[in-house]
């Protein structure tokens, strides 16, 4: 045995020494070794070579999916920004609609009020000729206002008489009374006696016609809101306005519906293309075009993760609630409402409610769809611009202990048509509708002058409130400007009445009566024969008698002339002894003796009894609530002032006196004034009068019952006045004052304009009767000793408000449809809205084996992660692994009112763009690390208050967190200070410009948002998610921010990563990349973001385990432990 | 014995031959080690140009430039760009700082404290990574005008010519630690005449000269060639090193905002 084994060593030591082999094997073993360094060259860089393959695929399809997302996203954006254009178009056309179904509803009022004032009035015609039925005066709004013609000896006027009368043209079409054709009078009037004044007179006529034509339709304004419509149609015709813009309503809703129903399809659609883009990509990239295609997935498997939103309007819960999907609804507060607004615009900067609305009111402010409403928009009087077209109809109700009537002034704003919808807070007069202290204007004090403070001390506050000090503060003198006076309106007057305010139309009888006993007494007129024609008051009389007696009654209509005449009173009725003389045209001296006021007296006492007899006259539809309503249905009352809308108009009507040719003489002999035009150098009485006008105004004028133009607060007259009285005294139109220097000097008479000089001077259009009233108007009491007057009542006008909701005019247009945009919330942008492309493709490169040389220590759980490629290798196993991570972002077009950087797309929570956090402004955190050691963690800004406006009457309601406001807070309606950061930052879906990005993975892993950063020593445990915070204890955690803007107890408010046991969310393994490619599409959803990966890679059993040597137990790899630090 | 006696003519040529062939062999498994750095080198520019594609540019310590492009201003060793890069290589960093802790006195290899961590895990011999690693990131640079420059004109490219892409360049310094090949490889390639600056500080810093290689640049070389760890168990210990730059593009056609700013 030794022998052999010395033997054999021997041979192969002499082998050596022969150097048989050596080379070869040497050379063998050499290049051995030179191979193996090149194979694990060539395996780092083909696992690289996978590793981004896979990578690239991974990132393609998640961005593919994002891309897919952002373009879903953007269009529920254009949906909702179209939503939102189309609700507020649907609103405005609903307030026009609704406005011209109330303008319809008051213009048939109107009509009602007006035939009935028609009728009412038509009894006062005393006198006509044949061919006038009654005549409408030229008014505003109004009824029928009546003609009281004495002295109507228009018959025998041929040739001689050259004056003319100014009467108005009834609507009937009649003449002018006893016509204005100087070659076919029929008397009965009196004319002027001025040639070039015929001019004049028909200019007068033709811009009278024109009145009465358009006023009589409806008032100016009215009638400037209804050429708005176009035409008043009727709801059935197909054709109207009204229908139209209807059946634009119609669309408008429409179309809203729609948009609401194309959400939650788009929502659907983009999620399956999301989740098929992903897949499509992935295979795509996956294939090696060199292998099978067939066998080429074999080798991958993919998971894949697409957020799916839910409709937030499914299941609409409780504002406090934590949102299920990261979609929410709008809610239905003023603050989301605004936003939702606010997404029509396309201005970069924040849009205030009046651009949406421009008719609202000066304040501008009012929000939500309770406030909105449209306020006429007043035409006021410049001073200079006469036109009726700038002026209001103003009507002047004094409010006095004998007229209770309310005095509404001319800047109120309120005209024509006035639609006040719900509970406005419109003020009339500082009087709102639910005010609880409703005030109207009352008067005006007078400027004056105080001396003594004890005087001033003894004047109502209101003086005291205008008051300035003269002298460098004395406290003696005071100036006080002249100001308005404001009493508070009893409760019971806060029912606003509608229709005609009487006024105490037996006060002008009564002194008119007498003075017109005594004149007619002895100088009688006849207007017999006007009485007695057919169609003129006779008959009207008879009509209204008839129409009053109850049913099978069988009263004979009696003459009020016989009832006269069996009176025993003298008057207009008879003695056709007077009218001859008059007619012979000499002067009555009686006429001298008698006086206007007996003259005024006699006509009114007349006026009176006749009136009396067949009228019910009630002073004041107000003083007389047992009114039957039905024969005056203008004094209708509506109790209820809380309505939601009402609609006004004005309207007066107007008793026009015309005095006779007597009267005229008499005032030119009573008073021989210059200004009075007495004509008689022949000895016929030619007397230039027509209307004569008085007023009496707080300021003391004298005012006699005469019918005159009246306009605006001032009672103009309008006055055919002979043409010797140049002037207008104290720019007052018809004005005198009470006192007799001003009667002998100031004028008795006026005329608004001068009646000569050159012809525009002298032409009474239109534009120059400075409203389209006219009316009696006798206001406040006025003495005039002299004339025996002591009070003139006003006129015969009023107001109409129609109250009532809408239900009086129902349909179903009223009510718009309901818009449902979609909001994002935090949860979108804290993990829940992440697509999340995993893919893992097995080592087939045997070489890459020997990339599993280094070994660190065993015993932990990343032992198995200690490869030098362990930065992509599933723990164990032969199989690489990666994973991306891909949302849309948004682009702000509105931050700080300008673009964003081109391409800037935001990717994190921004809550100062949760519609939500609307209600406590935004508050901001700055980020800090926190004691765990971790790196920090980043926590989102909030910061509160609204405006910080201290001023209690704003709108402005804001939570002070500084002061602890305990209150809840409420959003800032406006626009305006902080809150214009919401408005800026709108993220959520108003925004088109969505694009993808891809961001890092840790983003997807975390849970909704906030927490807030509590510890297990907190009594909420170890703190709550942000969005499952009532509001109250949101308002808490951001009450207790200090200077540092640390909020919750002291906690910052911090992003979550969940570990495992706080949120086991379940896995979603892996699936095998080839038989999920179109096949399988049942992946499970996910209940929240895609936080932790348990991978149970399988291929015919695959594990992902650990091969913990210390442990022979298999245990499932938390693959995002691993990889939640990780960057890749 | 005559010349004709060839016996033991191949043991005598390999023992001449055997020097050389050891070098080469050497040098071989030293170039080995570098191209796989290399090809580290480039995925570790490929897995930070994807960090860049994911973080907000302020995020790898980027700043923006007037024509708004980002850049970071050279080559930085701080940002999500640059932890990127050393995630992957600090597998081959095989190299220690020069950091003492615990007042011993002693950067012993098996300190795993000091390692580079991946997650709870310290991968050998990495304390040194952050020192050789350092990435440039530029992102949206603007495309420059050529025109402009011929016609000397001045205007400036729009937001819309900026190329919407993200370029990182890293730059790993690689430790050349076989014996013989790594003299070898260092002097051919890891030598430089002039050392980036931001190199600069690394390697004068505790720089030991290398025996053998003098010169008039010898101080320059010494520097060059020498690393910054060392082990003071037994004195110091130089290391040859080299520096491999790698870059990768990839287009990224949007821009990132996070709010708020992620704290580093």
């Amino acid at each position: 045995m030794k022998n052999r084994l010395a033997q054999y060593f021997g041979n192969r030591l002499s082998a050596l020494r022969r150097d048989e082999g050596f080379v070869v094997m040497s050379t063998l073993a050499i290049f051995l070794f030179i191979f193996i360094l090149c194979a694990f060259v060539y395996a780092v860089g083909e696992t690289i070579h996978q590793r981004i393959k896979i990578q690239n695929a991974c990132d393609a399809a998640a961005y593919s999916a994002a891309v897919v997302q952002a373009d879903g996203l953007s269009r529920m954006a254009v949906v909702n920004r179209a939503m939102s254009w189309s609700y507020v178009q649907m609103t405005n056309r609903q307030m026009d609609y609704i406005t011209y179904r109330w303008l319809k509803l008051t213009c048939k009022h109107f009509q009602e009020d007006k035939d009935n004032a028609e009728k009412y009035n038509a009894n006062l015609v005393l006198a006509a000729d044949k061919e006038l039925g009654y005549w409408a005066l030229l008014e505003a709004a109004v009824s029928g206002a009546i003609s009281i013609i004495f002295d109507l000896d228009c018959s025998g006027r041929n040739g001689t008489s050259k004056k003319i009368v100014h009467v108005a043209h009834g609507e009937e079409g009649h003449g002018w009374w006893c016509g204005l054709d100087v070659e076919d009078r029929k008397g009965h009037v009196i004319r002027l006696n001025h040639p070039k004044n015929e001019k004049f007179v028909n200019a007068v006529v033709t811009s009278a016609l024109e009145t009465v034509t358009d006023m009589l339709t409806t008032h100016e304004n009215i009638q400037k809101v209804v050429s708005l419509f176009g035409f008043i149609d009727s709801d059935d015709s197909p054709d109207g306005w009204g229908e139209r813009l209807g059946k634009l309503i119609d669309y408008d809703k429409f179309n809203i519906n729609n948009l609401n129903n194309a959400l939650p399809r788009i929502n659907n659609q983009m999620t399956a293309s999301m989740r098929m883009t992903a897949e499509s990509i992935l295979k795509s990239m996956l294939v090696d075009s060199r292998l099978d295609v067939s066998d080429a997935l074999k080798d991958y498997y993919i998971s894949i993760h697409i957020p799916e939103g839910v409709d937030p309007y499914q299941d609409v819960e409780q504002r406090s609630a934590a949102p299920k999907s990261f979609f929410s609804p709008l809610h239905n507060t003023e603050a989301e409402e605004m936003l939702f607004l606010n997404m029509a615009t396309a201005k970069s900067a924040s849009k205030s409610l009046p651009d949406h609305f421009p008719i609202l009111g000066p304040d501008g402010l009012a929000c939500g769809l309770d406030q909105w409403f449209i306020r006429g928009k007043g035409l006021y009087s410049d001073g200079e611009d006469h036109s009726c077209d700038s002026h209001p109809l103003s009507v002047s109700f004094a409010e006095s202990p004998d007229f209770h009537q309310a005095t509404m002034i001319r800047d109120e704003g309120m005209l024509g048509i006035q639609r006040i919808y719900k509970d406005s807070n419109l003020n009339e007069n500082g009087a709102g509708f639910l005010a609880t202290e409703r005030m109207k204007q009352v008067g005006v004090h007078p400027a004056q002058y105080i001396r003594h403070s004890s005087n001033f001390s003894a004047l109502p506050q209101c003086c005291k409130d205008a008051c300035e000090r003269f002298h460098n503060g004395s406290t003696n003198e005071y100036w006080i400007a002249e100001h308005p006076v404001y009493a508070k309106v009893p409760d019971e007057k806060k029912a606003v009445w509608r229709g005609n305010h009487l006024i105490d139309f037996l006060n002008i009888t009564n002194n008119l009566t007498n003075v017109a006993k005594g004149f007619l007494s002895n100088n009688s007129v006849s207007i017999n024969d006007n009485m007695s024609q057919k169609g003129a008051v006779e008959d009207r009389l008879k009509e209204i008698h008839d129409s009053q007696l109850p049913p099978g009654s069988n009263d004979p209509y009696t003459s009020p002339l016989d009832k006269e005449k069996d009176k025993g009173t003298t008057g207009f009725f008879k003695d056709e002894g007077n009218q001859e003389k008059m007619n012979a045209g000499g002067a009555d001296p009686s006429l001298v003796e008698s006086g206007v006021g007996k003259i005024a007296n006699a006509i009114s006492n007349v006026l009176g009894n006749m009136l009396g007899n067949f009228l019910d006259i009630h002073p004041s539809c107000e003083n007389e609530p047992k009114l039957d309503y039905a024969k005056y249905p203008m004094c209708e009352t509506i109790k209820d002032p809380t309505s939601a809308l009402y609609s006004e108009y004005r309207w007066g009507s107007g008793k026009w006196i015309c005095a006779t040719k007597g009267l005229t003489y008499l005032l030119c002999l009573a008073f021989d004034h210059p200004y009075i035009y007495c004509d008689y150098p022949s000895g016929e009485l030619e007397i230039d009068f027509g209307l004569v006008s008085f007023d009496i105004d707080v300021d003391g004028y004298l005012h006699l019952g005469w019918p005159k133009w009246f306009c605006g607060n001032e009672p103009s007259g309008f006055h055919v006045i002979p043409p010797l009285i140049p002037r207008s005294i104290s720019g007052r139109h018809g004005y005198m004052k009470n006192n007799m220097t001003d009667l002998l000097t100031g004028g008795f008479i006026r005329p608004m304009k001068p009646l000569w000089g050159n012809e525009k001077d002298r032409t009474f259009s239109r534009q120059e009767y400075e409203c389209c009233a006219m009316f009696f108007d006798g206001i406040t009491d006025c003495a005039v000793p002299i004339m025996g007057l002591v009070t003139w009542p006003g006129l015969i006008r009023g107001h109409a408000r129609i109250y009532g909701d809408d239900k009086e005019i129902y349909n179903n247009r009223y009510v718009g449809a309901k818009c449902k945009p979609w909001v994002l919330n935090e949860r979108f942008f804290a993990g829940d809205g992440t697509i999340v492309i995993g893919a893992a493709m097995k080592h087939t490169n045997p070489l890459v084996q020997l990339m599993n040389f280094w070994n660190s220590n065993a015993g932990t759980q990343a032992d198995a992660d200690t490869t030098v490629l362990s930065a992509f290798n599933i723990p164990q196993g032969n199989y690489m692994w990666t994973m991306s991570a891909a949302r849309a972002g948004v682009r702000h077009t509105r931050r700080n009112g300008e673009f964003d950087q081109e391409r800037q797309y935001q990717i994190t929570y921004d809550s100062t763009s949760d519609p939500e956090n609307l209600l406590y402004g935004s508050s901001y955190v700055f980020s800090q690390k926190d004691d765990s050691g971790d790196k920090g963690s980043w926590v989102h800004p909030v910061t509160w208050g609204g405006t910080h406006d201290d001023n209690p009457n704003s709108l402005s309601r804001y939570y002070n967190p500084s002061k602890k406001q305990t209150e809840v807070p409420i959003w800032n309606g406006c626009p305006c200070g902080r809150n214009a950061i919401q408005f800026r930052n709108l993220w959520n879906l108003c925004e088109t410009d969505w694009d993808a990005t891809l961001i890092p993975l840790r983003y997807a892993g975390q849970k909704a948002v906030l927490y807030t950063g509590g510890d297990s020593s907190d009594e909420k445990g170890k703190g709550q998610p942000f969005n499952e915070l009532s509001y109250s204890e949101r308002s808490e955690f951001a009450g207790n921010a200090d200077n540092n803007n640390k909020v919750g107890k002291g906690e910052n408010w911090v992003w979550s990563s969940p570990s495992l046991t706080d949120n086991p969310f379940v896995m979603n393994g892996w699936k095998p990349a080839k038989t999920s490619f179109f096949a399988d599409l049942a992946y499970e959803n996910l209940p929240g973001p895609l936080t932790t990966l348990y991978s149970t890679l399988k291929k015919d059993g695959l594990n992902l385990n650990s091969n913990v040597p210390t442990g022979k137990k298999e245990q499932t790899i938390d693959v995002f432990t691993i990889l939640k630090d990780r960057i890749l | 014995m005559t010349l004709k006696e060839e016996h033991g003519s191949i043991l005598l040529e390999a023992v001449l031959v055997l020097p050389i062939f050891v070098l080469i062999v050497f040098f071989v498994i030293q170039m080995t080690f570098v191209w796989t750095a290399k090809q580290m080198t480039y995925y570790a520019a490929y897995c930070g140009a994807r960090a860049a594609l994911v973080y907000n540019p302020s995020d790898y310590k980027a700043e923006q430039q007037d024509d708004g492009s980002w850049k970071t201003n050279g080559f930085v060793r701080e940002g999500v760009v640059h932890e990127a890069a050393c995630t992957v290589l600090s597998w081959i960093s095989w190299s220690l700082a020069g950091q003492d802790i615990g007042g011993l006195g002693i950067a012993h290899m098996a300190n795993d404290l000091l390692n580079f961590r991946i997650g709870l895990y310290g991968v050998p011999l990495s304390s040194n990574i952050h020192n050789q690693v350092s990435v440039e990131v530029c992102e949206f640079e603007k495309i420059e005008d050529a025109d402009a420059k011929t016609s000397g004109k001045q205007e400036q490219a729009s937001v819309e010519e900026q190329f919407p892409a993200v370029t990182v360049r890293v730059r790993f310094r690689c430790p050349l630690f076989i014996p013989l090949g790594g003299m070898v490889v260092a002097y051919f390639y890891g030598a430089r005449d002039s050392v980036p600056e931001e190199m600069s500080s690394w390697l004068t810093r505790d720089a030991v000269g290398v025996s053998g290689f003098t010169g008039a640049h010898g101080d320059i070389v010494h520097a060059n060639l020498a690393a910054r760890g060392n082990y003071t168990k037994s004195g110091n210990i130089s290391y040859y090193s080299m520096v491999l730059e790698e870059s990768c593009t990839m287009a990224k056609p949007y821009k990132t905002d996070t709010y708020p700013l992620i704290p580093q």
